[in-house]
């Protein structure tokens, strides 16, 4: 799934990228900010009824209440880290 | 001017983007949210207020699919290597188009919280010979087939979403375009390329062991080792 990490060690070595391919082209690709995030984070916990803490007692057991807790620990386990450090 | 972090977002979400298009899926986009200084999430639907992303349906036409497919990643700039290195991602496969109810689901994270294998795969339904079993976890009333972390290969060798999609065609669940063997083939292979390169560099000692048994001849073992070791000792 990361086969761009070839490309860019191919530049890397010398070799240009500039393969894009137009699917690539298209891909949409927005920045979030902090606060993003926070929206993010705290609409994945709302669609799955649970608060933070629950759902990180869910993932510390391996065991979620339903598909949307596991979703929402996708969530919060990509950003937490640079909500809480903001 | 798009930041190495955006650009290689494109590329990677671009490629799912094809690689579902040209096997199962039809007109299936792959978004990605970058956020500084290093991390970006890719799904269908993300946006960066949304960063779940959505179920797909397995469907080539217009017809109703009757399956449906997730796809997830978070990555991290590598610094050091410069590459966007997974930190964790999903793939479930699911019978409504809500993704609620999965059949399975392939999972991997760098740092779980729990014991469980960093890659697993859970898979939903029961076993009359799991019932059976007694679990020696004071914790646990009883093992359940979903709630099983069936390890799948570690952070290198773990399936791919080629050997997923793969799965769902060979075993009858999706619809295949007609040259989706070559389609796979091709993704299969650059991800392998990737995932070797990276053993080699985390256990070069072996690499090097097997092109010596290979006649070759391997220079600068010793002070690559000695390097890697300094440097994790920092």
């Amino acid at each position: 799934m990361s086969h761009p990490a070839l490309k860019l060690h191919l530049a890397a070595q010398g070799e240009e990228l500039g393969t894009v391919t137009p699917t690539q082209q298209a891909v949409v690709v927005e920045e979030a900010t902090v606060d993003d995030l926070r929206v993010a984070m705290q609409a994945a916990l709302d669609d799955a009824g649970l608060t933070r803490a629950e759902v990180e007692a869910e993932a510390r057991a391996g065991r979620f209440s339903s598909e949307d807790a596991r979703r929402a620990w996708f969530v919060i386990s990509s950003v937490a880290d640079l909500v809480d450090q903001a | 001017m798009l930041t190495r972090l955006e650009r290689l977002a494109k590329e990677f979400a671009g490629d799912l983007t094809d690689l579902l298009n040209q096997t199962i899926t039809h007109g299936v986009r792959i978004a990605a949210a970058t956020a500084r200084p290093k991390l970006c999430v890719l799904g269908r639907g993300i946006t960066p207020q949304n960063l779940k992303s959505q179920v797909i349906d397995v469907t080539l036409g217009r017809k109703t699919a009757s399956v449906f497919f997730m796809v997830a990643a978070t990555t991290e700039m590598d610094r050091v290597e410069d590459f966007l290195a997974v930190k964790q991602s999903r793939i479930g496969v699911y019978s409504d188009s809500e993704g609620r109810v999965a059949l399975c689901h392939y999972d991997f994270e760098t740092k779980p919280l729990n014991v469980y294998p960093k890659a697993h795969v859970q898979v939903s339904g029961t076993s009359p010979a799991l019932d059976q079993l007694r679990t020696k976890r004071p914790d646990m009333e009883a093992h359940k087939l979903g709630e099983l972390h069936f390890p799948v290969g570690g952070r290198r060798f773990r399936p791919t979403l080629e050997d997923v999609i793969e799965m769902l065609i060979v075993e009858g669940i999706a619809d295949a375009r007609p040259d989706w063997e070559s389609v796979i083939a091709e993704h299969r292979k650059r991800w392998r390329e990737i995932q070797l390169r990276a053993a080699v560099r985390r256990w070069p000692e072996w690499a090097a062991a097997a092109l010596t048994d290979l006649g070759c001849q391997v220079e600068g073992l010793p002070q690559l080792l000695a390097k890697q070791r300094a440097e994790s000792a920092n």
